[in-house]
């Protein structure tokens, strides 16, 4: 064999050395903060959204719920891509607190917390990151819980709604019945201190469930429909599914939308949301 | 030319690699394309001589293609606006030396094809 022989097959070599090494990737340390402040800036790199998928489970193993983390690898978001980038990996962070009677039924509580790129993402989505957070402890606390309820805090929602597409084709491919999914996104606005939400409910039970618990809490609701958060891929299935999100329909919405000054949250507007939330799980669980 | 076939080896190797890794997330383009680089070659085998040759060039010039594509990509991704997060943490060693063992490996195939035994003088030798 020639030198050129030799050298071509000792860069293939290294060339196929390079490539497997190249998927290993090692899961760094993360520096431990608490509170929502925890979910407050950019989550866009796998290393900014591993550090909030760990602080979710820090959060929630303080008060002894065992979170996990459920890795995804998944095709690119074109095809052609296929042909020179790896598969897009991500992970979602779930926990099941398990009904207190046996049950086959399950509901789902969801929040994305990854952000776009240049904005501290607080209102979009650290607001439903803390909020679905809050939720899971409180749940935790139910004296009885006749059905199962998952929390799941979706990632890459903001390139597609990728985590969310990737757990509900899980759940549904698994069979298992679910009785409803409950998405929030971006509950951490209100310009004009209405407390007014937004609500994409089906018509039916849940949508009257909602607007009674609302009203029974004073928090004044518009109804409205949009497809643009993780609630639609569960419908995509065929799952009942709900979005919580501030007043889109009435143009109350965020100015610093998807911008580098989404720093701040009204609190006592999230937790009124929260409250809200709570109250729905808890009566669909006594039923 | 042995480096001829080294590089062959290695460029499907790569694509079994690829196909399976994609097909397993249910995504069959890459599975296509190994698909049409098997074909080439069954095509090559068959007919051998100048059907051999124009069946690696075309396979040079298809992983060549994934090469250029590569680097296209990683500028696209390095001075455009940054559209995928993804796309950027995949400009990886890896990635630059794979684009690059495409690009150069699919350009000498296309000039220098491995040689494979003519059945024409397979049957003289007899
Ligand atoms: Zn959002």
């Amino acid at each position: 064999m020639g030198l050129r022989g030799k050298l071509g097959i000792a860069a293939a070599g290294l060339a196929g050395f390079l490539m497997v090494a190249g998927h290993t990737q090692a899961l760094r340390a993360t520096e431990y903060a608490t509170g929502i402040e925890a979910f407050v800036g950019e989550r866009v790199t796998t290393e900014q959204r591993r550090t909030a998928a760990v602080r979710i489970m820090s959060e929630l193993a303080e008060a002894g719920i065992d979170a996990k983390l459920q890795p995804y690898d998944t095709g690119n978001t074109n095809w052609a891509l296929d042909l020179v980038l790896p598969p897009v990996s991500g992970a979602n962070v779930a926990v099941e607190i398990p009904s207190t009677e046996p049950s086959e039924q399950t509901i789902v509580i969801g929040a994305h917390y990854d952000s776009v790129k240049g904005s501290p993402g607080a209102d979009d989505n650290a607001s439903g990151t803390y909020a679905v957070i809050e939720l899971a402890k409180r749940v935790s606390e139910l004296p009885v819980r006749r059905m199962n309820v998952v929390f799941v805090w979706f990632d890459q929602e903001e390139v597609g709604l990728v985590g969310s597409k990737i757990f509900a084709a899980n759940w549904k491919a698994s069979g298992l019945p679910l009785h409803s999914m409950h998405n929030i996104d971006m509950i951490g606005f209100d310009g004009n201190g209405d407390g007014r939400f937004d609500l994409d409910v089906p018509d039916g039970e849940l949508a009257e469930i909602y607007l009674r618990e609302a009203e029974a809490l004073g928090i004044p609701i518009a109804r409205d429909t949009f497809n643009s958060s993780d609630h639609a891929s569960f419908r995509k299935v065929g799952f009942r599914a709900v979005c919580l999100s501030e007043d889109f329909s009435n143009k109350d919405i965020n100015p610093t939308y998807h911008r580098g000054g989404d720093k701040t949250i009204d609190r006592e507007y999230m937790q009124s949301g929260i409250d809200l939330v709570a109250a729905v799980t808890r009566r669909l669980l006594e039923k | 030319m042995k480096a001829a076939w080294g590089i062959l080896a290695l460029s499907l190797l790569l694509w079994v690699r690829r196909a399976a890794e994609f097909a397993l997330l249910d995504r069959f383009a890459p599975a296509a394309f190994l698909a049409v680089g098997m074909a080439l070659m069954g095509w090559g085998v068959v007919r051998r001589g100048n059907t051999w040759r124009r069946a690696m060039r075309l396979w040079g010039l298809l992983i060549g293609l994934i090469g250029l594509a590569g680097f296209a990509l990683a500028i696209a991704l390095h001075w455009g606006p940054p559209v995928s997060q993804h796309g950027i943490e995949s400009l990886t060693l890896p990635y630059f030396a794979a684009s690059a063992f495409y690009l150069l490996g699919g350009v000498w195939l296309m000039i220098r094809p491995p040689v494979l035994a003519d059945p024409a003088d397979a049957a003289s030798v007899v």
